[in-house]
């Protein structure tokens, strides 16, 4: 009985099926096109001079992104910023990540969004939500949609579940969790990679929830995440290990590079890193091995067609012949067709015109939306009808049915 | 509460109460015992901690010490400029130093103090630091033993040119030379926390120089680190300094340990230096003091560096030590508040901390307060009314001892010899047998001022253990043996004895107590009493608290000759205003007098019937 009165309601659906056939494919476009913008958060979340390593970490990264092609607006750096300047700087206006002191992390223009006390927990999750108040200015938000790839790097000195925030407060694991999960709720990204480089790192990413995220961590629950070496001359550690070895390998990296973010986990090893580097996946969509370290380090530059209507030469040498001008073909501007158009009325009478302006301004319109507008009128129109004829087939059909079977009720 | 009860019954049916009371003097010794037992096990392993610095910031030996050879050659013409200044006035030799110093930059000035001379510094300060904190190199012209200062002279001065090139300084630098390490530096600090007008913000930390000889080379460090009054600096700053030294390859002496016991770390040698380690703590101030002790008060942690021997380490070595050491204070965010503030040090690298150590001291103090109860009560005069006339007597005598004391204490300040004063307490020692039989007091009197005296024993021991740790288990220890001096009670007469009788049959203790009493005091003859004198009279001189720390000093420490320990005490507190002659004067001779009070023969009290019940 159910299934005969829903039967109509199918059978529309599989009439409609076909027609609607573009929207599917848009779908499926999206699954596979990358994203189109990439952003990066890099924060480190320690302070003090003896913490020298963890700005270093975080400028790397930053140098890193930024060498890769993503432009100063779309990185956030949140870093206490106080040891270019420190008094205790041998090298004034500098910062090192090796002894070798080959690269001045601080040499060039760095851009930092937050710094010093602006580093806060409230701060970074509000810089993940977006949620500021309006005059906050823009240079300092997270202005990604659903397109966008994100990169969150973290350092600093983190526990279990926990990461310290300036020797002050704490961000707990659960805090980025829920901050996720409204990033995902508001269409904020499209894949975020989660990478945090502390002791007890991968405790960070083990409350996330939310789909599209791929995190890697420094070290396992009661481990301590370690430095790789000092500098003699500075007098402090320079450089964590985690952070090390991953430069060590994306300095390898440019925009061209067809390695993977697998081939970066793979590099990890204990003899190298000296803890236990984490990575998780199960939220995530796509296998780490198909996934470009490009997708995530770099800017890439992808656009998406907007072939939601698929043009094609037919349709388009049909429109061609409905307007029936050269001039068309030749400069479809939009300004010298509102001026030809408004010419053609200036010479027609004045009823005439109207009309005709009226009709001119649709037909305007038309142009302005799509140059296969009145083809897919056509066949909307088309299919409307026949969908329309058929309702009222299976209308008479079902009513005959649910009669037969009072009839049958009746007997 | 039932069980409560219950427990309580259960103690007066074993009639547990008058055995213990009896037992007390045995109490108070297993609490002395105990003590001395506790301190002795600190040493086993397992008891004691490796150290480490607590402070992350510090991060010694992080950064590479570059005061080697070319540094040593600006040493070396230094050094052969400031030997001519040996037989120079103080002042002369200051402007030398003064001009030298400002040939690359630094102010300078001279404090001048009419008592202890001049003292020279002068401030560095930091090019890109905020200028608000200090750290002080500070090198007296002649050492804690008297010796001319040469070499660390020659590295203060070519330490400061050599910081004065780096840009590196978030804090001022000031370089202080002083004619000596006591009076003449602690009136610098003093000054420069009160009157100077060149100054470079709050002092953190204080590095003292002591390279005495002229030679370049020398063989290990002694790192001495007690302050006055049982201050000791941050055990961050101490680990600093050894950790450092070792970094650079040298050993490292603790309270004068000599170099050929500088590797051993066994029991005997943790125990040693944690004897000596008491014993410096304890006369911190009153020994030589290194210069360390100077900056003792103001919140500033100071570590004194004496270079000894001859051959090993060239003398660049030893200033690659103050330099590693400022590069470490340098990255100082806050004070020095990390680690522990009262530790003991068992090796370099071996420490005990605070709650390790109390238990003995506090134990000491009980076994004071368990004697005063003893005296209180495990006598026929338990039952005296607390208001009696002897309890008045005796707090009375109390006061007037303090009143005594503190004459005394204020009369050797000025004028009075030591020998004067040692002469005085072995004579008074000797009043109880040389009055015997002229002067009695009566047994409760006796009795109620043992019980005052051992009560202001333990509340001054008590206070004193937590800022003066040593001190008080040093004072404790050696007023110890005040506790068996015994009341010598002289035959009453026959009708007391006959009244003591029935004064005991009357008492609610039972039998066998009454009878072991009684034959106690039957037993006692006038020979036995006569030994009780003795014995009594050689506890009162070897409880002397001149006597005693005369002879502590000259048994365990070689710095001391003949009386000299009290002139130090003296001098301690005038230069220094180091506490300990007023500890021994305030808070030890009143329980002494008090004591020796109690010693005299005394008549046993007929103890009305009315009296008691009440």
């Amino acid at each position: 009985m159910l299934i005969a009165m829903r039967l109509p309601l199918l059978l529309l659906y599989l009439l409609v099926l076909p027609f609607s056939g573009a929207n599917n494919t848009d779908e499926a476009h999206e699954t596979i096109a990358t994203n189109t913008n990439n952003w990066a958060v890099l924060v480190s979340t320690s302070r003090f001079w003896f913490n020298y390593r963890h700005m270093a970490n975080v400028l790397s990264m930053y140098r890193t992104v930024k060498r890769l092609g993503i432009p100063d607006s779309q990185i956030i750096l949140m870093l206490s910023d106080d040891v270019a300047c420190n008094s205790r700087n041998l090298f004034p206006g500098s910062v090192f990540n090796n002894k070798d002191h080959a690269i001045d992390l601080y040499g060039d223009s760095v851009e930092v969004d937050y710094r010093g006390y602006e580093v806060t927990v409230e701060n970074f999750i509000r810089l993940l939500t977006d949620r500021w108040t309006e005059d906050h200015p823009k240079s300092k938000r997270l202005l990604t949609d659903e397109n966008s790839n994100i990169f969150i790097y973290m350092t600093g000195h983190g526990g279990d579940d926990f990461l310290k925030f300036q020797d002050a407060e704490e961000i707990a694991s659960e805090d980025i969790a829920d901050a996720f999960q409204q990033m995902y709720e508001k269409k904020r990204y499209k894949e975020i990679f989660f990478m945090v480089d502390t002791c007890q790192a991968n405790t960070m990413y083990s409350k996330f929830y939310s789909p599209n995220i791929l995190a890697v961590g420094s070290s396992e629950m009661d481990e301590s995440s370690y430095s790789h070496h000092s500098d003699v001359e500075i007098g402090v550690a320079v450089i964590d290990r985690f952070t090390y070895y991953c430069l060590d390998f994306l300095e390898n990296i440019d925009k061209n590079s067809t390695l993977t973010l697998q081939d970066l986990f793979d590099s990890f090893t204990f003899e190298r890193i000296h803890s236990h580097v984490g990575v998780r996946t199960d939220l995530f969509q796509r296998d780490p091995s198909e996934v470009l370290i490009t997708d995530f380090f770099a800017n890439v530059q992808n656009v998406i067609p907007d072939d939601s209507k698929p043009l094609s030469l037919s349709h388009y040498h049909h429109y061609k012949d409905y307007i029936g001008t050269a001039q068309y073909e030749q400069n479809n501007n939009v300004l010298d067709l509102a001026l030809e158009k408004n010419h053609e009325n200036f010479s027609s009478s004045k009823f005439d015109r109207l009309t005709k302006r009226f009709k001119s301004t649709n037909e305007l319109n038309v142009d302005i939306g799509s140059n296969e507008y009145s083809l897919a009128f056509s066949k909307q129109s088309v299919t409307l009808g026949l969908m329309f004829v058929v309702m009222i087939v299976l209308f008479i059909l079902s009513g005959n049915t649910t009669k037969a079977n009072y009839n049958l009720y009746n007997n | 509460m039932a069980l409560l009860e219950k427990l309580h019954r259960r103690v007066v049916d074993m009639g547990l109460v008058p055995r213990v009371i009896a037992l007390l003097p045995v109490i108070s010794t297993l609490c002395a015992l105990f003590g001395f037992i506790s301190i002795a096990i600190l040493p086993m392993d397992g008891q004691y901690r490796r150290t480490y610095i607590s402070e992350n910031a510090l991060m010694p030996s992080q950064a590479y010490s570059y005061f080697r050879e070319t540094e040593w050659n600006i040493l070396r013409g230094y050094r052969s400029q400031i030997e001519k200044t040996v037989n120079m006035t103080s002042t002369e030799r200051n402007n030398i130093m003064g001009s030298w110093l400002q040939e690359f930059g630094t102010k300078t000035a001279i404090y001048e103090n009419d008592q202890y001379g001049e003292t020279l510094y002068g401030v560095m300060h930091a090019p890109r630091g905020d200028g608000t904190e200090a750290m002080v190199l500070a090198i007296p012209w002649f050492n804690s033993e008297k010796e001319f200062n040469v070499g660390g002279a020659s590295l203060g001065i070519s330490l400061a040119r050599f910081f004065s090139r780096w840009p590196v300084w978030s804090k001022n630098i000031i370089v202080v030379f002083s004619e000596n390490p006591h009076a003449a530096l602690r009136s610098w600090v003093e000054a420069y926390h009160t009157s100077l007008d060149l100054t470079g913000g709050s002092i953190e930390a204080a590095v003292v120089l002591d390279y005495s000889s002229a030679e370049d080379f020398f063989e290990y460090v002694e790192v001495s680190y007690d302050g006055l009054n049982g201050e000791l600096p941050n055990l961050d700053l101490v680990n600093v300094a050894i950790s450092i030294i070792e970094h650079e390859g040298m050993k490292v002496s603790l309270h004068g340990l000599p170099y050929d016991q500088l590797g051993n770390n066994d029991f005997f040698s943790r125990f040693k230096i944690l004897c000596l380690g008491i014993r410096d703590w304890a006369l911190s101030g009153v020994k030589n003091p290194h210069g360390n002790e100077a900056f003792s008060g103001w919140r500033i942690q100071s570590v004194t560096l004496k270079a000894h021997g001859h051959g090993g380490h060239d003398i660049t070595t030893f200033g690659r030590i103050p330099e590693a050491m400022f590069r470490s204070i340098n990255n100082l965010l806050e004070k020095f508040h990390q680690s522990f503030f009262f530790y003991l040090l068992l090796a370099p690298r071996q420490f005990v901390s605070i709650s390790s150590y109390l238990p003995s001291a506090v134990a000491l103090s009980v076994a004071f307060a368990v004697s005063s109860l003893n005296a209180f009560i495990n006598n026929d005069y338990a039952s005296i009314s607390l208001f009696s006339k002897y309890n008045l007597i005796a707090v009375l005598v109390w006061f007037i001892s303090m009143v005594v004391s503190f004459v005394i204490s204020q009369l050797f300040l000025s004028v009075l010899p030591a020998g004067l004063l040692m002469t005085i307490s072995l004579a008074v020692c000797f009043l109880p047998i040389a009055l015997s039989g002229k002067v009695h007091i009566s047994e409760p009197l006796s009795y109620r001022l043992k019980n005052v005296a051992f009560l202001y024993f333990s509340l001054v021991s008590t206070s004193l253990l937590m800022i003066n740790f040593a001190m008080a288990l040093l004072i404790g220890t050696l007023a110890f043996p005040m506790t068996f001096i015994k009341t010598i009670s002289i035959k009453a007469s026959a009708e007391s004895e006959t009244s003591l009788g029935s004064n005991i049959s009357i008492k609610t203790e039972p039998n066998d107590e009454m009878q072991l009493n009684e034959h106690y005091k039957e037993g006692i003859s006038e020979k036995n009493q006569q030994r009780q004198q003795l014995k009594n009279l050689s506890l009162l001189i070897l409880t002397n608290p001149f006597i005693s720390i005369t002879v502590f000093g000259l048994l365990f420490d070689d710095e001391f000759q003949g009386f000299d320990i009290i002139n130090k005490l003296v001098s301690a507190w005038i230069d220094l205003k180091c506490w300990s002659w007023f500890v021994l004067c305030i808070g030890w001779l009143p329980c002494w007098l008090l004591i020796l009070a109690s010693s005299f023969e005394s008549k046993s009290v007929v103890i009305k019937s009315k009296e008691k019940q009440s």
